[in-house]
Order: structure tokens, then sequence, then C-alpha cells
């Protein structure tokens, strides 16, 4: 495990199932972990919008669909083991049940930010990981690929 | 919308083997539908389903899963199914497909909290996955597959369903071996497997004729069933009662050792909420508190009357239960009822005399053990109601509301005693009126509410004299109604003996034993008749609205107020309730109490 993967583990970045994931590559789906994390990106962003499009009227706020968003990022990112934007959003699920408009909004602020730390960290890991597989693949030529 | 690279999957799924089964390279082979509105899970989840060798078709609509398996219904082994569904209410499909194709269900929520899995499971859900969910949870499906066959296989009691288990069992011994897709596994027993699947194929035609469908709909557990199942229980002995005994001992056909189960842990969790109620009674502030003890450990004691009416829980589970019940006598009974001891005595053997008609078939013996609590508890219990609710409308109640009343407020009293300082205040209020008293006793009341002052601090004395020398004096028949009616509304969340209960039963419209819905119907049903004073406007109108809730609901909430003490974030309802108004909380509460027995 690369130092940055490390990192991430310990402050809570990621959890133990995104190592599921790394494990659920294999020959057949050699991709797999970049695959799942690119959708990952694209559907959380577009249910971040969903998000901040609810909380940006000023005077109803639908909580049902709050509640639909916030419980789709929430698994998404559960099945992936982005920890803390998990528990962002359960402590947003929190706040809306309790239509608490102010902690809401504070919510939302965090999970975006806690989102774009958590897609910064992975691509960067994901280069890491292109850079070692080409170092590899250039220190090592003609050995088996590891994938 | 399909995923069409395992729709249409070169793994073979399209050519569903229709024949062989599960049993082809058991359990690998497996054929799997997973429906899950978020792609990124479905994703995850094929892959992990794939690395254990199942087969996997995915669906990100539940619509279209549906319509996939009405297509295509002996081509999957089982379903799982996110929960939250933009198309579809993951529990309505779980229920369909359980009505229409038989198939076990398993679900799947990022949401776990616990009234969310107990209605998954209550709608017949097989099991319920919290995501993230990891590799080896999918490792064990196949089990539900299996089981679920086993059972099946077994309500038929057919000698030949036996031969099915015993192939289904080689068959799968072989396959345990065979870790991947291979024919050596299929190659092992061909013949077998050919019958079975045949035999398979039989017995699916056979269920779908059955009449009561029971395995297909969820049972029911009617106050017939339920004394069966504690007569069972009973028989085997509370602490080792094990599904499968139970489930030969009642001899049910339809019956599945699953509903055994889950009625098994229902009632297990009752009964400790009994003595955990009796153990949290204490001593406490007088008024408020002294109703919801008196009326917890009445309520405790109904119980206990109720499994001691039954007449076969054994001495030493009975005694064990009521000493825990009876936890602290004194704060029980002595200080809330102070006044009550030295009047108890003199009726004392009156209320022997009532507790033994109440229970009708009681054994000398057993009424010996419990009269004494149950007797002052009626009388605390009785004497808090009166002081706090005179008069109403007692008269209207014909036997039937009263037991509910009765029912009713034995519920409140259990539940108000384990809800937090607000809900109690409320509940102060609220139950005695909905307590009331149950059956003619009007005119009996009444004389003795004339000579109490509704000031609850005196009622101790005053109005316990006067209910002692009523109990005492003539109005046995109706004391004995009121004693049955709190038996048959106890006997019916038990499990009842004798014609009563069933009147009751019908009264209450529901036949189940069903703990929030017949409730539900219960509390509704007398509190319309009750005329309280300022009490009326607000009860009607809050049960009103919850009238439009499902039964499923009470659950929500009932699950809501188990969890109260276990963590913050389920309690939304509750939190708005409580907001909204303390009677439609208590409201809650009391109904929740049933249900909390049971889900806690």
């Amino acid at each position: 495990m690369n130092r940055l993967l490390s990192l991430l583990f310990h402050q809570g970045v990621l959890d133990e199932q995104f190592l599921q994931l790394q494990q659920l590559q294999d020959q057949t789906s050699p991709n797999f972990v970049s695959e799942v994390v690119t959708i990952y990106f694209h559907e959380s962003e577009k249910q971040l919008r969903n998000l901040r499009n609810i909380l940006l009227d000023r005077e109803m706020w639908d909580y049902v669909k709050l509640g639909i968003h916030l419980n789709q990022l929430m698994g998404s990112s559960s099945s992936i083991g982005a920890k803390r934007v998990r528990n962002i959003c359960a402590a947003f699920r929190t706040a809306v049940e309790q239509n608490n408009r102010s902690a809401c909004m504070r919510a939302l602020e965090v999970l975006e930010h806690e989102y774009c730390y958590l897609k910064n960290k992975l691509h960067e890991l994901f280069q890491i990981e292109q850079q070692r597989v080409l170092g590899d693949a250039v220190r090592y030529p003609g050995a088996v690929h590891h994938q | 919308m399909t995923t069409g690279s395992s729709f249409g999957s070169g793994s073979g799924s399209l050519g569903c083997k229709q024949e062989t089964g599960v049993m082809d390279q058991f359990p690998a082979g497996l054929r799997v539908l997973v429906v899950d509105d978020d792609v990124i899970c479905l994703k995850i989840l094929e892959q992990m389903l794939r690395r254990c060798s199942y087969h996997v078709t995915t669906c990100s609509q539940a619509s279209a899963a549906l319509n996939l398996l009405r297509e295509r219904k002996r081509c999957f082994d089982v379903v799982l199914s996110d929960v939250h569904m933009p198309d579809m209410d993951g529990f309505k499909l779980l229920e369909l497909v359980g009505l229409e194709m038989d198939l076990p269900v398993i679900m799947m929520s990022a949401d776990g909290r616990t009234n969310l899995v107990l209605r998954g499971i209550r709608h017949g859900a097989c099991d319920y996955l919290i995501k993230p969910i990891r590799e080896e949870q999918l490792k064990n499906i196949w089990q539900h597959v299996v089981r679920k066959k086993w059972n099946e296989n077994k309500e038929h009691e057919h000698s030949g369903s036996v031969d099915d288990k015993d192939r289904h069992k080689r068959g799968g011994d072989d396959n345990d071996y065979a870790s991947s897709v291979n024919e050596g596994g299929e190659g092992a027993l061909p013949s077998h497997r050919k019958k079975r699947n045949n035999k398979e194929d039989d017995d699916g035609e056979l269920e779908t004729d059955e009449p009561g469908g029971s395995k297909k709909a969820r049972v029911v557990w009617s106050v017939e069933l339920h004394q069966q199942f504690v007569n069972a229980v009973n028989q085997l002995g509370i602490d080792k009662a094990v599904p499968k005994r139970i489930l030969e001992l009642m001899n049910v056909p339809g019956l599945t050792r699953e509903n055994v189960a889950s009625h098994l842990q229902k009632f297990r969790l009752y009964l400790k909420r009994l003595s955990g109620v009796a153990q949290g009674v204490g001593p406490s502030s007088f008024c408020g508190s002294m109703e919801q003890n008196s009326k917890l450990a009445s309520y405790g004691r109904f119980e206990i009357q109720a499994l001691a009416a039954s007449g076969q829980i054994p001495p030493q589970t009975l005694v064990a239960l009521h000493a825990e019940l009876l936890g602290q006598p004194t704060a029980n009974v002595g200080l809330p009822v102070i006044d009550h001891q030295p009047l108890m005595q003199p009726s004392k053997c009156m209320q022997v005399d009532h507790v033994m008609s109440y229970g009708q078939t009681l054994p000398s013996n057993i009424t010996k053990q419990v009269p004494q609590s149950v007797i002052e508890d009626v009388h605390s219990g009785l004497g808090a109601w009166h002081s706090n609710n005179m008069v109403g409308g007692y008269g209207q109640f014909g036997g039937q509301n009263g037991h509910n009343m009765l029912f009713g407020m034995l519920q409140s009293q259990s539940q108000s005693q384990s809800q937090s300082q607000q809900v109690q205040k409320q509940s102060i209020t609220v139950q005695p009126s909905r307590l009331v008293v149950p059956a003619q006793s009007s005119a009996n009341f009444q004389a003795v509410n004339n000579g109490v002052p509704v000031n609850p601090s005196h009622q101790t004395t005053s109005f316990n004299r006067s209910s002692v020398i009523n109990y005492g004096v003539g109005q046995r028949s109706e004391t004995e109604m009121k004693m049955t009616g709190c038996a048959v509304d106890v006997e019916n969340r038990i499990g009842g003996q004798g014609s009563v209960a069933n009147h009751s039963i019908k009264e209450m419209g529901e036949k189940q034993i069903s703990f929030g819905e017949s409730v539900h119907v219960l509390d509704q049903g007398p509190l319309r008749n009750l005329g309280f004073v300022g009490k009326k406007s607000s009860i009607p109108s809050r049960f009103a609205g919850y009238e439009a809730e499902s039964p499923t609901h009470n659950l929500n909430y009932a699950d809501n107020n188990g969890e109260r003490r276990i963590k913050q974030e389920p309690n939304i309802d509750f939190l708005e309730n409580s907001k909204a108004g303390g009677t439609a909380v208590t409201h809650r509460v009391s109904q929740n109490d049933l249900m909390s027995v049971y889900s806690e």
C-alpha cells in the first residue's frame, strides 16, 4: 500500500471497503477500480448538484427529495469506501429529518468540501498507480504484466 | 433499463437453465437478479457476485426487474433489491416477488436503521444487508435459497419431498466442493437432479394450488395460531424452545420454521420486556409515576396472569417472571399505593376469586402465587385511572370496548414508563382517560367516583376504599367482566383462550396478533366512545390522522421509540409528533408499546 493510500486511511477518508474494491480488480476486470470510481464521481456530482439546487430555494425545501438524493449518495459513497463523505451524508440526513435548515446548509458545505478532497486524492492515487505500472514496465521490460 | 453486459451475458443466463436450477453447480451458478437504482452499487455487486461464481443479472429499475422476473420466472434463484428506488418502493417489489414468484428476496440499503430493517423482515425479506456490502455476505446468500426450498418441502409433508431434501442435500454437499463453475458437479448426480427438479416443478404447482397460500403470503398470527405457539413454547420450556421443535409441536400446515423463528423472537422480546418493565419500575414521585408504576406493574401482572391462565407456563418461568416483575415490591406497591396495602388486605380473598374468574382456567396453585401483587396492582391501577378520569363514558362501553380500553391502557402503561419525561407527562394525562374502565362497571364506578375527589393525591385512600368495597360487595360480575376483559386483551396478545377472546378479536376487527395493527384498531374504537373533557378534542383528530397511516408506519414509530435510547437518528417522527401534541405522542407511545415489546 503506498503512502498516499495509507494516509487516506489514516485520515478516515477511505476505509476498508476501498480495499475490497481493489480486490475485486482482477484479470477479467483490470480497470475495475478506476471504472467504478469514475462512475462514482459522475453520479456523486449529479447528486450534489441536486442537493444544492434544492437548498438554493429560499422558501420550500423538498425534504423528501433531499432524503432520496442523500440516500443514494450515502449508498454509493459507502460502497466505494468513502468513509468521511458517507458520514457527512449521515449527519446531513439527520439534519434533514429534523428539518434543520441551517444544519442542512452547513452539512452541504462540508459535504462538497469533503467530496472535492476525496476526488483530488483519488485522482492522485490513480496517477501514482499509473506511474508505478509504467515504471514497472520500464524497469522490467518483458516481465509478465501483473494485470 | 438493464445493464447490457450482464443481461445478455455470455455466461448463459439467457439460456436460463430451467430444468437444472439451483442444484446444478451448487452453490456456484446461483442465478441472482440485482435491482438497484444506484449504478455504482450495481456494478460493485455484479463484480462481487461474479467472483462468487454466481450468474448475475442487473437491473437499475424495479419495474424492469419485475417484468424480467415475470417473463422468466424460473430463471432466477434469488433477488437482491435495494430499498429506496425511484420508480417503486423496494418493499413493494419484495412483496410482489414473494407473492408472484415465491423467490427469496434480500433487501439492501445504505440506511440500516432498525425500523427499516424490521419493515423489510415484515414484508418478507429473507435478509437485509446494509451497505456497504462485503463479498463474504454475498457468498452466503445461497443459504436463503436452500432454506426456502427446504421449508417448502417440509410443509408439504410428502414422502416425496423428504426424498427431495435428501437429494437436495446430497447435491449440495457434492457441489460445495466444486468451488468454481464446472461440469463435474453436474455429472455427479445428473439423474437425481433431473428427478428432483421435476419434483420441484411439481412442488411448485402444488404450492400455487395450496389453498392457504401461506407460504407465499406472510403468516397471520391469529389468536388460535398464537395459542398453539404459546402452548408449544411452554411445553418445551421458554429457554429450550427452538423454532424447529415448536414447528413440530404446532403441526400447522403451511407454517415455516422461519415464521416460527421470527415469531419466537418477538415473543422472547415480549417476555423480556415484561420483566424489564417491572425492573424499570422503582420508587418515584407520587402522582404521575405512581400511576405509571402501578399500571406498569399491573400490566405486567396481567400478562403473567394470562400466561398463567394459559395454564402452561412452567412454574419456574412464571415465578421468575413474577419475581422480576415484583422487583421492588415496596416501590411498586408500597410507595405509590401506600394506602392501598392495608385496604387490600381484607379484600384479598375477593381478589383472588376475581383473579380466578379472570383466569378462568387458572390452576389454583398458580393463582395463589400471583394474587397479591396482581390484586394490588389492579387496585392501584384502577385507582390511578379513576383519579384522573372520572365518569366519562364508562357506561357506554360494551364488553369489547372496555376490554380494548383496558388493553390500550395496559400498553400505554408500559410504554409510558419506558418513555422519557416529556412523554410521560403527556401520558399521564391521556392514559387514564383511555384506560377508563372496561365493561359494565359504569354504575359501579360512578358510585365509587362520586365519593372520590378528583384530586389524585386523594385518590388512593378514599377511592380505594370504595373500590375495595365495590369489589367486595356485589359487583362481582362486572368486575369479573372487567377482569375478563383484561384477560381477554392480554390473552389476545398472548393467544388467549376461551370464547371471550374470540369475541374481542372480532370486535377488534383483526384476527392477528400483529403487534401494531390490532392495537391500532383497539385504540381508536373505545376512544371515540369516551367523553373526555378536554381530551376529546385532541385525541380523535390525532387519531384520525393517525388512522390514515399504514400499520407499517406504526412499526416505524414503535421502533423509533424502542430505539430512542440507543441513537438519535431515527427519532424524527417521534420528535415531530411530540412537537405537535402530547396526546399524539402518547397515542403512538401506547401503540408502540405493543410494538416495542416485540421489536426492541
